[in-house]
């Protein structure tokens, strides 16, 4: 396991010359797991007493390259650039920490690897011969590799404490495999599925979000990604055949699995095998052209030809 | 050097394991086995040779080395008082599987393996009885290679605390 | 002790004090006399479409006028209808998906304080609970089975939880019998319910126009004499013996309990644990939902810089991979059918071997609140015997059960005397010895007396601020303090083994049970140790070498994976050379090494079978301990003399988390000192 302390927790609170260099970097994403972070309001100063944040572009006009001691880096690899900015990233990284959905399962963006890419791109953009993008949008894990991940969409900022943290003092951080439902009872919030007929992901996803959306009434949908051993056909069948839901057709169910960590291959296999892809072809972009700028960029365009910091 | 003298679960003082051959095959087979003496360190089987011997160590303790390049020799087993060393002779293709080297003042009783070889073919008896105590052998061997490919002393990926 | 004649209904037994009548009007003046005790109430309300146990405030926060449904995992809220005055009650729900545990047993507590101050001291801080008094009304019988459950297994002893103990001491119990119990009740076959016959200060029952209420306790009583209430009627009472009876009727006997433990045991290879696999989901909401689960697990939450930390003690559950990792990073149940087997067995089976009684109280919870609808009525039917065919036509007369869980004896009577302790005494590090390039040995100074009289094969748990709390075995008892070796493997211990002289440490123990040595008296011992499990075996061989005079003989084995990973080199050299007979083999070596190589069974090759007057202590890896075990066995060694100590996950080490259970019992508490006999077929069993 990598650390960032030599001596753990007997170092005591680092001066400001040797606090470790920490950066958070985006690629294909929408800087929402990066607001989490700002959201930490009780403990953004304490991190920034430990921590020398030298990058990170929701937060500060610092700039850095590198090296980093611990690096986050959000969103998936959707185009060339990135699969080649995040080798130089993993190669400046002591600890490469992969944040939220788009990074750790490919995100929303991911569903485009499910149906025709030219189609996509033709539909999405009013001129595609500007956007590069590659055909499959995937988890920075493909590429490279990671030292550990936070799920979610967006992560949980505890987790982000948790590990930073553990890093710190050398202890293994505590992030936990179980199912959402664990989290939910523990709650004490009745399962939405038994008693409202909800359409649940919580038994197949991994914990970590407090069990946000069961705590409101809705079912989980599965943006942690899948847990250890998530028996998805056991749910799915259920959802498909079982009275709980009243019976949905098979490809909404497939559509349930189909979110924002719908390529993970689990959920994916689920989609797939129940005909739950995207409708697709879609229609082409000129029946819906998104309204210009003054200056003509189309507004849709920014997030793709927005390539990688130098 | 007798069983009933030897204390319970003592193996390098047990007596040999030819002692549960037959008598009358016993004494057949050492018509022909001769007693040799190696001082430590030297060489008594080499590794991809024809098969000299079937030997019993009656002392010391003779190493088997398996030659790897880029760690030298690495010991994978000794062969301790009582027990067989090199069954190679008796098991076709009859050539020497490890190196077998003497780490301490060793003597081992030898039978040649073309005449062993030989016997086996015409003394029916001498091969029922001997040869299942060579398959016994082997197959500790085996076994015990299992477990040490297993390394269950060995650091693991993952500890709890 | 079994009561042989309970009365048929409490309601008009003579013995208890006449039974008074509080009309629906008047709850308000119950709750609000509640209050003024100081406690806070809890009761049942409609929530997220359920009904919970809430905290309420007023009467008007209870559930009138409505009614529950559940099948398997579908379980709906709905209005009663009829204008008879009936359709209005309170208590005609069913029982509360939450159940009582969250208020007794909550979801999460702070378990404990470790902090180190500037100058290095540290402090340990037990949290002892709230000590919020509270009263909850509307508990069911199956909530009081459960919670006399609890009282057992939480606060029977050997070790107390100290949080539950507090809380269970300020609770006040105002139990309502069922009139009404949903399709996934079966109290009646459990023997539990619905009629209550222990375990409540007061118990309601709710009939037309309010409740008639009885006080089985002196503070129940105080409690309906101060509200002044008239004497229920013979009409009222006669309606509430009948609505009971009913209730129970209508559940019939869906799970034949006869037998059980022993059918559920001897069918644990059968196929239908696979085809639950397929449908569990391994999510834990049964054992969430379940009154008697009391599995937990600690998360350490610190400081940013690591001198701070609480131990956070929350419900973990039997079907999470991380329940029973260990060491490797496997999991003793891997396979979801595993972990559904552990839970099963467990409530129906083990639970009885452990603490004496069941540990399912027959609350359907785990049915309807199964997000996949798995009946365990209909499992255990399909694993271990046919249910009987009910026959419509033909009711029969239904005598309420009374809670035969109360009147079992706990199952060992020398476990209940004997008390673990649960608070942690500072210890200081006297010195570090490194033994190979991952392992060390600490010596600590103490005075404590308890920690002073620690014998081989004990362990403690020992407590650093921001790590883990790991299970560490003694390997030396000395006249001022203990001797722990360590392999730095993990986080915690890599820190332990870190550590310099003069650091202080918490230490809790000694916990679990030594090695025998009294069974090796005038036998032939044999102590043989794989690797690290050296450790637990040395102050064995202390106390054997001692006075050698009681033994027949003394034989130590050691297997390591190199000559370098080979611990107290020089000790057991020094032994050796004073002719104690010690054997010593290594997996691998390069040439400079001339012992002898080979895994530790081979130092057995050519042992004859004369090991019957052998008693063996073996400790190492569990593949290593079984390949002995199995190598001794041949050679005569009798299995009830053949002693090895397990390593299973331990989180309290006192047999309150759960995590160490293997069949009927808890490795920390029971162990981790086992004889090869009373293990059995579970030494081996996969996924147990």
């Amino acid at each position: 396991m990598s650390s960032v302390a030599s001596t753990p927790a007997r170092s005591g609170r680092p001066t400001v010359a040797n606090r470790p260099r920490v950066g958070v970097v985006k690629l294909a994403s929408c800087d929402g797991c990066q607001l989490t972070i700002l959201d930490l309001e009780d403990e953004l100063l304490a991190l920034a007493e430990r921590f020398e944040f030298v990058e990170f572009a929701e937060a500060t006009s610092r700039r850095s390259s590198g090296p980093f001691d611990v690096l986050f880096v959000e969103g998936s690899i959707s185009t060339p650039e990135q699969a080649t900015e995040i080798v130089r990233l993993r190669a400046a990284s002591r600890v490469l920490v992969v944040i939220g959905a788009c990074a750790t399962a490919g995100g929303i963006q991911a569903l485009r690897t499910a149906a025709e890419h030219e189609a996509f791109r033709h539909a999405v953009y009013p001129a595609p011969a500007f956007v590069e993008s590659l055909a499959e949008a995937k988890p920075i894990a493909s590429y490279v590799t990671v030292d550990y991940e936070l799920r979610g969409c967006p992560i949980d900022g505890h987790q982000l404490i948790e590990l930073l943290t553990a890093l710190t003092t050398g202890r293994r951080p505590q992030l936990p495999d179980q199912a959402v439902c664990l989290e939910c009872k523990r709650r004490g919030i009745a399962c939405v599925v038994v008693a409202k007929g909800e359409p649940c992901l919580g038994p197949v996803t991994q914990t970590g979000c407090g069990a946000i959306c069961p705590g409101m009434g809705r079912g989980c949908y599965g943006c942690f990604g899948p847990r250890e051993g998530a028996n998805v056909d056991g749910l799915a069948g259920w959802y498909a055949d079982g009275p709980a839901l009243g019976g949905l057709a098979p490809a909404d169910v497939g559509r349930l699995f189909a979110g924002f960590t719908g390529a993970s291959p689990a959920f994916r296999a689920v989609t797939e095998r129940l005909d739950g892809r995207p409708q697709q072809p879609l229609r082409p972009a000129t029946a819906h052209r998104p309204e210009l700028r003054p200056e003509g960029v189309p507004v849709w365009g920014k997030e793709a030809v927005d390539g990688p910091r130098h | 050097m007798t069983n009933e003298t030897a204390p319970a679960m003592a193996p390098h003082v047990a007596g040999t394991v030819l002692d549960r051959l037959p008598a009358p095959v016993r004494a057949r087979l050492n018509t022909f086995g001769v007693m040799h003496a190696y001082e430590p360190g030297s060489e008594i089987l080499r590794a991809g040779t024809p098969a000299p011997f079937l030997a019993v160590i009656e002392r010391g303790r003779v190493a088997l080395r398996l030659r790897v390049p880029e760690r030298g020799r690495v010991t994978i087993v000794t062969i301790e008082p009582g027990e067989l060393l090199g069954w190679s002779a008796v098991v076709p293709p009859y050539r020497v599987t490890a190196d077998a080297v003497a780490t301490e003042p060793t003597r081992l009783i030898a039978y040649d393996a073309s005449t062993l070889r030989t016997h086996l073919g015409e003394d029916c008896e001498l091969a029922a009885a001997l040869l299942p105590l060579v398959l016994e052998s082997v197959s500790e061997r085996l076994g015990a290679s299992w477990d040490q490919l297993l390394d269950v002393f060995g650091p693991q990926p993952w500890e709890p605390w | 002790m079994i009561t042989s004649a309970l009365p048929t209904s409490a309601w008009l037994d003579r013995a208890h004090a006449a039974p008074s009548f509080l009309p629906v009007a008047r709850l308000e003046d119950l709750i609000t006399a509640l209050h003024a005790d100081g406690r806070r109430v809890v009761g049942p309300t409609v929530e997220d479409g359920a009904i919970r146990m809430s905290e309420i405030d007023h009467a008007a926060d209870l559930p009138f006028g409505w009614r529950v449904t559940a099948a398997p995992g579908a379980v709906r809220l709905e209005r009663r209808s009829g204008d008879d005055g009936d359709a209005a009650r309170a208590f005609d729900t069913g029982p509360a998906w939450s159940g009582i545990k969250p208020w007794t047993f909550p979801s999460r507590v702070d378990a404990l304080h470790v902090a180190r101050a500037a100058d290095g001291a540290l402090s340990v801080a037990v949290d002892t609970g709230p000590g919020v008094p509270t009263a909850i009304i509307g508990a069911r019988a199956c909530d009081l089975a459960a919670l006399s459950i609890h009282d057992r297994v939480l606060a029977g002893g050997p070790a107390v939880d100290v949080d539950y103990a507090a809380r269970r001491a300020d609770l006040l119990v105002i139990a309502v019998e069922c009139a009404y119990a949903t399709s996934t009740c079966f109290c009646t076959s459990m023997g539990t319910g619905p009629a209550v016959t222990s375990g409540a200060d007061i118990v309601l029952a709710e009939v037309h126009g309010g409740l008639v209420a009885r006080a089985e306790t002196a503070a129940g009583g105080r409690l309906l004499a101060s509200l002044g209430l008239e004497p229920a009627t013979t009409g009222q009472l006669d309606a509430a013996t009948s609505q009971v009876a009913a209730t129970a009727a209508a559940m019939g006997t869906t799970v034949q309990t006869d037998g059980l433990h022993d059918r559920l045991l001897a069918n644990l290879d059968h196929p239908r644990w696979q085809s639950i696999a397929e449908r569990c989901l391994a999510c834990g909401n049964c054992t969430a939902v379940c009154p008697t689960c009391f599995c937990t697990g600690l998360t350490v939450e610190s400081d940013l810089d690591g001198q701070e930390s609480t131990s956070v003690r929350t419900w973990d559950s039997c079907f999470t991979a991380g329940f029973a990792q260990v060491a490797g990073g496997g999991s003793f149940r891997p396979q979801h059918a595993d972990r559904y087997r552990q839970w099963l067995t467990h409530k129906f089976a083990t639970w009885w071997d452990q603490f004496g009684s069941s540990g399912c109280v027959g609350c359907g919870r785990c049915v309807a609140w199964c997000p996949v609808g798995i009946d365990i009525r209909e499992e255990l039917a399909a694993i271990a015997g046919e249910l009987p065919i009910p026959d419509a036509s033909a009711p029969t007369p239904v005598e309420v059960p009374g809670t035969r869980i109360l009147a079992m004896a706990p199952p060992s009577a020398a476990a209940a005397t004997a008390t673990l302790r649960t608070e942690y005494v500072t210890v200081t590090l006297a010195e570090v010895r490194p033994e190979t390039a991952d392992t060390a040995t600490l010596r600590l100074t103490t005075t404590d007396p308890d920690l002073l009289a620690a014998r081989p094969g004990q362990f403690v748990m020992v407590a650093v601020p921001a790590f883990a709390i790991p299970p560490i075995s003694i390997s030396r008892i000395r006249p001022d303090g203990l001797e722990l070796t360590i392999r730095g493997a993990g986080p915690a211990t890599s820190f332990l083994t870190r550590l310099s002289p003069g650091a202080t440490l918490a230490l809790r123990g000694p916990l679990g049970r030594p090695w025998p040595i009294e069974d090796a008296i005038g036998r032939d011992v044999a102590i043989i140790a794989g690797g690290i499990g050296l450790a637990p075996l040395r102050g064995l061989i202390d106390d054997v070498l001692a006075d050698p005079a009681r033994f027949t003989s003394v034989r130590i084995y050691l297997g390591a994976r190199t000559p370098n990973d080979r611990l107290f080199v020089p000790e057991m050299d020094a032994l050796a050379a004073s002719g104690i007979d010690i054997r010593a083999t290594v997996d691998r070596a390069g040439p400079a090494w001339l012992g002898r190589v080979g895994v530790i069974t081979e130092l057995f090759r050519n042992a004859r079978p004369t090991g019957e007057r052998v008693t063996a202590f073996i400790c190492g890896p569990e593949r290593m301990m079984t390949a002995v075990a199995d190598r001794l066995a041949d050679l005569a060694v009798p299995p009830e003399h053949t002693w090895l100590t397990l390593e299973r996950r331990m989180e309290c080490g006192v047999g309150l988390c759960g995590h160490c259970q293997l069949g009927g019992r808890f490795v920390c508490k029971d162990g981790p000192v086992f004889s090869v006999a009373e293990l059995g077929p579970d030494l081996r069993r996969e996924g147990l």
